[in-house]
């Protein structure tokens, strides 16, 4: 690499040379990095430098586990996902209640009796609502799903108040322990899958205090369709996790 | 320069969590009559010593999705059972003499009573599963079960592969085939179904789980390819008898770059060995069979295989994990990617 260096003294610049980079292709054999390759001991000698070899060994005719792996898991989850639909395809077919099917009677009868989750809320601002504030209490005939607690978990009307600001439809999921409203909440932000940075940050909770129900801001900002962001509540104090939050912004 | 990952949290933290799905586990294996015949049998391997990788997978899983102990560790024992139950089938249909240091269930008792054994154990292993039933509620109790489900067939078609190829003297295998086979005996039970399980208990259903197949399958084929070069290799801790795998014929990475590196008449004298029967193997050809490893670099190959896919394993974590605060389990899985092969 050639760098131009302005020496700011009216001479022309002086042409500095760096050294090859010792790498330019992904690590991949980075355990090795740590000892030796061929220590065959767990516990073997330190490597002192990173250069491994593996492009060598390659070339004598070894095969890139990385891609091969990566073919392997792949065709698997081809596979299943297609043995997945035929199946639904199957069950598409057969006439409703011809055939016994005991996980799901059991999952409708029981659906909405218990659930562990001991608040669970979801609020889908519609496609005219979209632009413009929502303040929703679960409970509320706009909190959809689960909200019933389980062996006392749940106070009749312990809830969460979510103010959802967002500039397209969105669904925010919010699932919390049992007790947790009534504690500090923080959150780190709510990340999409492979995104270092947190997509959501504007969140503030404010917890729940005599005669005041916990409440939750949240500011969604523009998202591409379908995308998801999810991230954890955490107690401040101790950084427990306390609940998991998650938008999902309509397709 | 790569940073160094301590695998020490591994340890402490295998060994905390083991202890509680041990506990947990106890409640499930009950006493009574016939005890010589049938419930200490039962009782047996889930009372060895193990490395408890799965159901600790399954606990630090979930807790990084913010579970609670009491929540997931059902879950965590039903996997171990299971884990145990398979153990006992795999121990009569590859005809091994030893287990975690012991005599093999199949050795000790003959093949009736340890098959025998072997359903009680898988059967007991749903009894957690439909507990979740009243404790999770049906939805998330039933995705659960479905995840075990899938994972006994998986097991059970890589243990047919692996079995099947044995059976036919298959000498014309591939990497590919090696690495299907482990994705499907191995990787489902050792990885995929613990944190997708305990992926599942920890966002109640809420997250995709496809991720977690990538990670789990280039986590338990290092695992698998570590566990057959330890089988090679003496060491004090290793519960399994020397070169078994070489006895039993198995299709190990190394043995499957042998049949493709060996000069042609090695090769055939591999292909006629490895088509007799455990017992009319000879010690002699065990040995033979062993240095050719060594002739033909087989041991350094899998072990640089292993590496890469260890290597990929993290690529996968971080997938998953970026974004998500530090915490104990956190670190423990990440080390968890170096500690499968690196142990001993």
């Amino acid at each position: 690499m050639t760098i131009r260096r302005s020496t700011g003294s009216g001479e022309h610049g002086a042409r500095v040379r760096r050294a090859r980079p010792a790498r330019t292709a992904p690590l991949r054999t980075w355990p090795g990095a740590l000892r030796q390759p061929d220590s065959w001991q767990p516990d073997g000698p330190l490597a002192t430098a990173s250069g491994t070899g593996a492009e060598s060994r390659r070339a004598n005719g070894a095969i890139d586990g990385v891609k091969l792996g990566y073919s392997v898991i792949e065709e698997h989850m081809r596979h299943a996902e297609s043995v997945e639909r035929q199946y639904r395809s199957k069950r598409a077919k057969e006439p409703i209640g011809g055939g016994p099917d005991l996980q799901n009677t059991v999952a409708r009868v029981f659906r909405s009796v218990a659930d562990l989750v001991p608040i669970v809320g979801q609020i889908i601002n519609s496609a005219g609502a979209a632009g413009f504030n929502q303040t929703v209490a679960l409970g509320s005939p706009l909190a959809v799903g689960n909200h019933t607690g389980r062996g006392g978990f749940l106070e009749a009307n312990s809830a969460v108040e979510i103010e959802l600001s967002s500039p397209q439809p969105v669904k925010a999921t919010l699932e919390l322990r049992p007790g947790a409203e009534r504690l500090m909440l923080v959150t780190t932000g709510l990340y999409a899958p492979g995104i270092a940075k947190p997509v959501v940050k504007g969140l503030e909770f404010a917890k729940a205090a005599k005669g005041k129900k916990a409440s939750l801001r949240i500011r969604v900002p523009r998202m591409s369709a379908g995308a998801i962001c999810s991230g954890l509540l955490l107690e401040r104090e101790s950084g427990e996790p306390q609940g998991v939050l998650t938008i999902r912004v309509a397709k | 320069m790569a940073k160094r990952v301590s695998t020490t949290i591994v340890e402490t933290t295998l060994h905390e969590y083991g202890s509680m799905t041990r506990k947990a586990v106890r409640r499930y294996l009950e006493g009574g009559e016939p005890r010589r015949y049938l419930y200490d049998l039962v009782a047996d391997y889930p009372t060895r010593p193990g490395k408890m990788m799965r159901p600790s997978l399954c606990v630090a899983v979930a807790r990084t999705f913010g579970a609670s102990l009491d929540e997931v560790l059902p879950t965590a024992a039903a996997i171990e059972l299971l884990h145990n139950a398979l153990l006992i089938h795999d121990d009569i249909e590859d005809e091994s003499e030893s287990r975690r240091g012991r005599p093999s269930l199949n050795a000790l008792h003959g093949v009736p009573l340890a098959l025998n054994a072997g359903d009680l154990l898988l059967l007991t292993s749903l009894r957690p599963l439909l507990e979740n039933w009243r404790t999770m509620g049906p939805e998330l109790a039933s995705r659960i079960f479905d995840e075990a489900v899938r994972t006994a067939r998986e097991s059970a078609e890589g243990q047919a592969l692996e079995l099947g190829w044995r059976e036919e003297a298959n000498g014309r295998l591939r990497e590919a085939d090696y690495l299907e086979m482990v994705l499907k005996k191995t990787c489902w039970l050792a990885s995929i179904f613990p944190m997708r399980a305990g992926a599942l208990i920890g966002t109640r259903g809420t997250l995709d789980l496809d991720p977690f197949i990538r990670l789990g399958f280039f986590l338990g084929a290092a695992f698998q390819i570590q566990d057959d070069l330890l089988n090679l290799a003496p060491s004090a801790h290793y519960g399994k008898e020397l070169n078994g795998d070489l006895m039993e014929g198995k299709r190990t990475l190394m043995m499957i770059r042998l049949l493709q590196e060996a000069a042609p008449a090695e090769r055939a004298e591999l292909v006629r060995i490895l088509a007799r029967r455990r017992l009319q193997r000879t010690r002699k050809q065990v040995l033979w069979m062993r240095k050719l490893f060594d002739k033909y670099d087989c041991i350094y190959y899998a072990r640089h295989l292993a590496e890469e896919l260890a290597g990929a394993a993290l690529h996968e974590f971080s997938r998953i994990y970026t974004g998500m605060p530090d915490s104990r389990d956190r670190q423990f899985i990440e080390a968890l990617m170096v500690w499968v092969i690196e142990r001993n």
